[in-house]
């Protein structure tokens, strides 16, 4: 089977995952990274990365309580699997090493 | 917090043409989002998003099984210009004359309040059955997939009726009121068929997992 990497936004969503613990299912997450970002972040995307995460194996997903303000539905708690972490793990091994050595980066100036 | 729910169009047209597998926690998220205080306009740009990123993603994912169901397009579209050419080509269809020589009082003919309503609705009938069968088709041959390829089968009938649909608005004044709405029915009358034929298939949005772990 070929290897499963993270995109961008995957990435973005897998480490808010991780911030979360316990309690990540869709609006924390959003909220999450619409703050840290500064970007408006659709629901519906979030979801679409989860989903895709899921499919790779990198997370999963359980089903919590409903609430009467969520029109009866349950929530759907997500949580980053072994192999997802493993994966986060060598993305930062590689971007460190891409960030390494740029004098173009130096100074926090663009 | 608020009492009033999320605008009911956008919830109806994100349960029913929602293709996430998480469909419903989608729904009950931008539910409790609303009720914490967003406005209906993010609402409906919220689910107007999600219908698209998570068609998208489907497509993506089945490229096969899209252009199948868009060979099932062209083949239904082929079939309701052919049918309609065939029932309009003259004053009244051929069903309508049959109706009237060999089922109805002929003297009906000459009333306006019978003729009309007996013509439309032979005409329509055949082509929204005709439509039905292909929303039904649609959603049998993609299991599990049906919304959003109900979804592709409407975009892309859509893409292609909107062309003579201009040409038909266009021309409205030039032809007798009862052939223009005749006409412009058509393109109305296949999109809900291929909806309907595909809702009759489609059962309501399962929530895919029981509560508890399901992937380890």
């Amino acid at each position: 089977m070929a290897r499963e990497y993270l995109g961008s936004f995957e990435l973005m969503v897998i480490l808010t995952l991780i911030r979360l613990g316990d309690n990540a299912y869709g609006v924390p997450i959003t909220k999450e990274i619409e703050e840290l970002s500064g970007r408006d972040i659709a629901i519906g995307s979030v979801y679409a990365a989860l989903d895709r995460l899921e499919q790779k194996g990198f997370v999963y997903a359980e089903l919590g309580e409903s609430t009467p303000e969520r029109g009866g539905r349950a929530k759907k708690y997500f949580r980053v699997t072994a192999t997802g972490l493993a994966e986060v793990r060598e993305a930062q091994r590689t971007l460190t090493k891409l960030w390494q050595g740029l004098p173009q980066l130096r100074g926090g100036k663009a | 917090m608020r009492s009033e729910g999320p605008p009911r169009t956008a919830r109806w047209l994100l349960q029913h043409f929602g293709s996430s597998p998480s469909n419903e926690s989608v729904i009950g998220d931008l539910e409790e989002s609303y009720a914490s205080g967003h406005s209906a306009l993010w609402y409906w740009k919220q689910v107007l998003v999600t219908i698209v990123v998570a068609w998208f993603a489907e497509i993506a994912s089945n490229k096969v099984k899209t252009l199948s169901i868009l060979a099932i397009s062209c083949i239904h579209l082929i079939a309701v210009g052919t049918v309609f050419r065939y029932l309009a080509s003259g004053a009244a269809n051929p069903l309508t004359s049959f109706t009237f020589t060999n089922l109805l009082p002929y003297s009906w003919w000459g009333h306006n309040i019978i003729f009309w309503p007996v013509d439309w609705l032979l005409t329509w009938s055949p082509l929204f059955l005709i439509s039905l069968t292909a929303g039904w088709t649609v959603a049998a041959s993609s299991r599990g997939r049906a919304r959003a390829m109900i979804l592709t089968a409407v975009m892309f009938s859509c893409s292609v009726l909107a062309v003579p649909t201009c040409r038909m608005l266009l021309n409205f004044p030039n032809v007798p009121p009862y052939f223009g709405v005749r006409e412009l029915f058509v393109p109305f009358q296949t999109i809900v068929g291929i909806v309907l034929g595909g809702g009759l298939r489609t059962r309501p949005a399962a929530i895919s997992l029981k509560k508890g772990r399901t992937y380890a």
